[in-house]
């Protein structure tokens, strides 16, 4: 077995490196030995930190996903299960009425809401920031999930609406219903979190049942905007709303990805 | 491995919670010692990168910790001061919780959460609700949620708040054999319990480290500011109304004293040895020190 021997192949360097001009004859052992002490340092700090920071088997995200599903799953899908419930009862009193769609849209972004404060509430939320998963990570595998959920929701909604009420309007326009209001909720309800004071937190409460009565108001005050040819403003509101929702999550992510805190921690 | 506290410094508002503090931490266990508001707790929120500092760094081996990320939340085991639990979960399913936030794989964490339910003496209550739990029961569950991840730094704050003595004994000896080779800090009011298993003591006020050192490096601090006194049962209150008085004991029909003073408060007075808890009286005085034990 061939034996590499780092002393010689140092000295090799260190005479390419250095000509008899740099280090005269009589200074050239005592700069080796410096050299060898520097580079033994060097090389024992870094194995210390590679020893230090030595990692032990541990889950990727989509392990870490399946986890949090199977303690958060059950109340995640079953108040969305619940919102779609009241929903539907609510709007089978309403039938041939889609512009009150959006009014029912906040109980959806607050289905999610539960979970996303849950560890504020038991006061959970310093041991869990201080996990690998940090604030980031939970919240966004939260989000995954209450995100299919809504799917599974806004997808029964408006099958509901569709086939069951025979919906005069297009199905586009009232995708548009469900998404923007939605969307509009989600997005103050994330940037409450983000701020990182309870009065924030709390203030997105009001703001988004606010919105839900404008909603429930607009159709009287407002009714071309539930015309098909208001298609295109709705088109408009979903593109910003979309936008400013992406862009929330986009900040998760990149808090995950940097592995830093995330909301209320102390 | 290394943890270095670089000038760190946290301000609320114009109130200053942490003012430049510096230290090394070598292998070890580390007490925290100070009054509340001494500025501890979020001291120890900075040390594990919840909570962004005003000013200043901590590094671990050389490399900021907020930088590290994951990695370093991987090193750490963290037992917060006043923490909450899922009161529905059972101790086994909360430890299965925080092992999938410590990105733990499933077939360890079991495991794990086992073991550490029989270190804790909790194997029994393994599938009983946190809500049915004891003060103590849940203080028990905390510490084994911070060891879950064999952690190489252990920030502990107030470990032994809601401990029973044999309780406080167990985890005292589990903290000793668990220091070897890892980073331990717990801060606390109990100074018996820092007295008993730390290698350096912090003592912290108003935001700074005012001493730090081995206990007999800081107990002579306090030398030839300890005295005991034997008055009659009559003088005792008067004593205690303009003195620190750090003990007091009955004895037939007189009373003995144990004053912190920098000069001899009676010509009877006798100097005696100072002990850790001496030290805090006499650095902390009788208003702050009321939550001191």
């Amino acid at each position: 077995m061939h034996h590499r021997e780092p002393k010689t192949s140092l000295k090799k360097a260190f005479d390419q490196t250095f000509s008899e001009e740099i280090y005269p004859e009589r200074l050239r052992s005592e700069k080796f030995e410096e050299t060898i002490s520097i580079c033994k340092s060097i090389v024992i700090t870094e194995y210390n930190r590679s020893e230090t920071i030595r990692r032990e088997e541990r889950t990727g995200f989509w392990q870490y996903l399946s986890d949090v599903f199977r303690f958060e799953g059950l109340p995640i899908f079953g108040l969305h299960a619940a919102a779609l419930l009241l929903v539907c009862l609510n709007i089978s009193f309403l039938a041939g009425e889609p512009a009150a769609i959006p009014v029912f849209m906040p109980f959806f972004a607050l289905a999610a809401a539960p979970a996303l404060f849950r560890s504020q509430y038991h006061k959970m939320s310093e041991i869990e920031a201080a996990t690998r998963a940090s604030g980031a990570q939970i919240t966004l595998a939260k989000l995954v999930l209450a995100g299919a959920a809504n799917l599974l929701s806004f997808t029964l909604l408006l099958w509901l609406e569709l086939s069951i009420h025979a919906c005069a309007v297009q199905t586009k326009q009232l995708i548009l219903y469900v998404i923007v209001p939605y969307l509009t909720c989600m997005t103050l309800l994330l940037r409450g979190i983000r701020l990182r004071k309870y009065q924030n937190t709390f203030s997105c409460l009001p703001q988004i049942f606010g919105f839900s009565a404008c909603c429930g108001v607009m159709p009287k005050v407002l009714p071309e905007l539930y015309k098909a040819s208001a298609v295109s403003v709705w088109f408009i509101a979903f593109i910003a709303f979309a936008s400013f929702f992406i862009r929330e999550i986009f900040y998760i992510a990149d808090m995950r990805k940097r592995g830093k805190m995330y909301g209320i921690i102390a | 491995m290394e943890l270095s506290l670089d000038r760190l410094t946290k301000h609320y508002g114009n109130k200053i919670a942490v003012d430049h503090v510096s230290a090394d931490l070598k292998p070890g266990v580390y007490g925290l010692l100070g009054a509340n508001g001494a500025g501890k707790t979020t001291l120890m929120r900075m040390l594990c990168a919840i909570l962004e500092s005003t000013s200043g760094e901590v590094l671990l081996d050389g490399e900021e910790i907020t930088a590290m990320g994951a990695a370093y939340r991987d090193l750490l085991g963290y037992l917060p001061q006043d923490f909450g639990y899922y009161p529905n979960y059972t101790s086994e399913e909360f430890l299965r919780y925080i092992a999938a936030l410590k990105g733990i794989p499933r077939h360890q964490a079991g495991k794990k959460a086992k073991e550490l339910l029989e270190m804790m003496g909790l194997a029994h209550a393994a599938k009983k609700k946190l809500k049915a739990f004891s003060g103590g029961m849940k203080q028990r569950v905390g510490i084994a949620q911070a060891l879950l991840n064999n952690p190489k730094i252990l920030i502990l704050d107030e470990p032994t708040a809601g401990l029973d003595p044999k309780e406080r004994v167990r985890f005292r000896n589990l903290i000793s054999d668990y220091a070897e080779n890892r980073i331990v800090i717990l801060s606390t009011h109990i100074v018996s319990d820092i007295e008993a298993i730390t290698d350096q003591v912090f003592l912290m006020k108003k935001g700074k480290f005012i001493l730090q050192g081995t206990i007999p490096e800081l107990t002579l601090h306090a030398q030839d500011k300890v005295w005991e006194l034997v008055v009659p049962q009559n003088e005792s209150r008067r004593w205690q109304d303009t003195a620190t008085v750090a003990n007091l004991r009955h004895e037939g029909p007189q009373v003995v004293l144990r004053i912190i003073s920098d000069t001899k408060p009676s010509e009877a007075a006798v100097p005696c040895c100072a002990t850790l808890e001496d030290l805090y009286l006499y650095y902390f005085g009788d208003k702050e020190t009321s939550s001191a034990i």
